[in-house]
């Protein structure tokens, strides 16, 4: 009698002593995926003028651009003939001015801690930079020939 | 040995101002560039010798500017950069236009004192912090051109050399090579016509609007084309903007008013700073009124 009252308290305590989430009757639970914070924008498009398109990074194909159009890393903007656009970058406010017949792209940027870059690539065409206030701000502009920084993150390579 | 003061006084007095004989058939601006380099100083020799006239007489001894006019000279570069960096500061321009008075009137010391104060108000206005430059790449990707227009230097990297590039300086940097020096800056070019502050009457159009006015300016070396900037002195609003490859522009008809216009030289090395600011007013031109004889006379 006593044997049966005392084996259920037994195998509890045995069971509280295994290590949690590694029951002998618990199935392998499959590997999550970790959460991956969503992109967040690096610059928005403003001011378009005529004919403005945007390729995304994961597409092939070029879409028309629309007003205050968020652009990631690796989204690249282009203007045909007498089209003009801006670029507002989301860090600080530093803005492009992307000018006709040009193709630029929003660099891959590597995050640094408490610092935030605004990168660029022009592959063709002319842009018109400005900071506002250059104490606070950056933007790091490269070609297929040189790299171009401004503003207050100055980085010698 | 120390030489007595008395001595030394009449001395300084003398080198202090020089003096030209003026060559036969020589004009004013023929002296001026053979004495101080700068055809422009005609204006100042007239005013050092009280001339009322251009036309001086083979023979006659003229005082010239001497030293003291480099020093202003400089005092008053010097002063328009400052007050151009700084943007609009109403008494630094009153002191640079004083200056710059002082100066065609051939007083270079006081012209040199209004410049420093100029400058100085240049100097505690507030400077716009803001930073403006260009990238252009070639439809090839070869090239890159980058022009610095406003704010700080911009740094342009390429094949491991860094250079700074400044405002007003351009630089072009070819695919594999490295920036080169940028290119010297383009000087502002120097305006000519109309004189500052003149008055020019013009007879209306229909609409009540004058002209036309003509602006001219030296050459700058190096310079491909002119920027030319006309705004109304009454609310500063532009009323004329335009790049031209002349050394003059003819302004359209334009209200009766007073104008202010500067203009920039533009080249592969950029743009220059802006010349000196130069005033105009434009009014109306009186109608002669012509009765004929008989009863209506």
């Amino acid at each position: 009698m006593n044997g049966r009252r005392w084996s259920p308290m037994l195998l509890a305590l045995a069971l509280s002593a295994l290590p949690l989430g590694c029951t002998a009757d618990e199935k392998p639970s499959a590997p999550t995926a970790p959460v991956r914070p969503a992109p967040s924008p690096r610059a928005h498009l403003r001011g378009l003028q005529g004919a403005v398109q945007v390729k995304r990074a994961t597409a092939d194909d070029w879409s028309p651009a629309q007003e205050d159009l968020p652009l990631f890393e690796n989204d690249k903007v282009r203007t045909e003939a007498g089209a003009r656009a801006d670029l507002v970058f989301a860090s600080d406010g530093g803005t492009v001015h992307l000018g006709s017949d040009s193709l630029i792209g929003i660099a891959e940027t590597r995050p640094r801690p408490g610092q935030q870059r605004t990168d660029l690539t022009v592959l063709r065409g002319r842009i018109d930079a400005e900071l506002e206030k250059p104490a606070a701000q950056s933007l790091s502009v490269t070609t297929p020939s040189a790299t171009i920084q401004a503003g207050r993150e100055i980085v010698f390579q | 040995m120390r030489m007595p003061l008395f001595l030394l006084l009449p001395w300084l007095a003398t080198a202090a101002q020089d003096t030209a004989v003026v060559g036969p058939n020589e004009t004013l601006r023929q002296v001026a560039e053979r004495t101080v380099g700068d055809a422009a100083a005609s204006e100042e020799i007239k005013a050092l010798n009280g001339l009322s006239s251009d036309t001086v007489a083979a023979g006659t001894r003229l005082k010239v500017p001497g030293n003291d006019r480099v020093l202003a000279r400089k005092a008053l570069e010097t002063a328009r950069t400052l007050v151009g960096d700084a943007g609009v500061s109403p008494e630094a321009e009153a002191r640079l236009k004083e200056a710059e008075a002082h100066f065609r009137a051939g007083r270079y010391s006081q012209a040199s004192e209004a410049a420093n104060a100029a400058g100085k108000h240049g100097v505690r206005a507030p400077t716009p912090q803001s930073s403006a430059f260009s990238v252009e790449v070639g439809a090839d990707g070869g090239a890159t051109i980058v022009t610095v227009s406003r704010g700080p230097p911009v740094r342009v990297e390429a094949q491991g050399v860094t250079r700074p590039v400044a405002v007003g300086e351009s630089v072009r940097v070819e695919k594999g090579s490295p920036p080169p020096a940028p290119a010297t800056p383009l000087v502002a070019p120097r305006p000519g016509l109309p004189e500052d502050g003149e008055l020019l009457k013009r007879r209306p159009d229909k609409a009540g609007r004058l002209g036309p006015v003509k602006l001219a300016w030296e050459a700058v070396p190096g310079a491909e084309r002119y920027a030319v900037d006309v705004a109304s002195e009454s609310d500063g609003a532009s009323v004329f903007a335009q790049d031209v490859a002349a050394v003059d522009v003819k302004l359209p008809v334009l209200p009766a008013g007073r104008y202010r216009w500067t203009v920039r030289a533009v080249g592969p090395a950029g743009r220059s700073e802006p010349s000196t600011a130069r005033r105009f007013e434009l009014a109306p031109e009186q109608l002669k009124l012509e009765v004929m004889k008989g009863q209506w006379q």
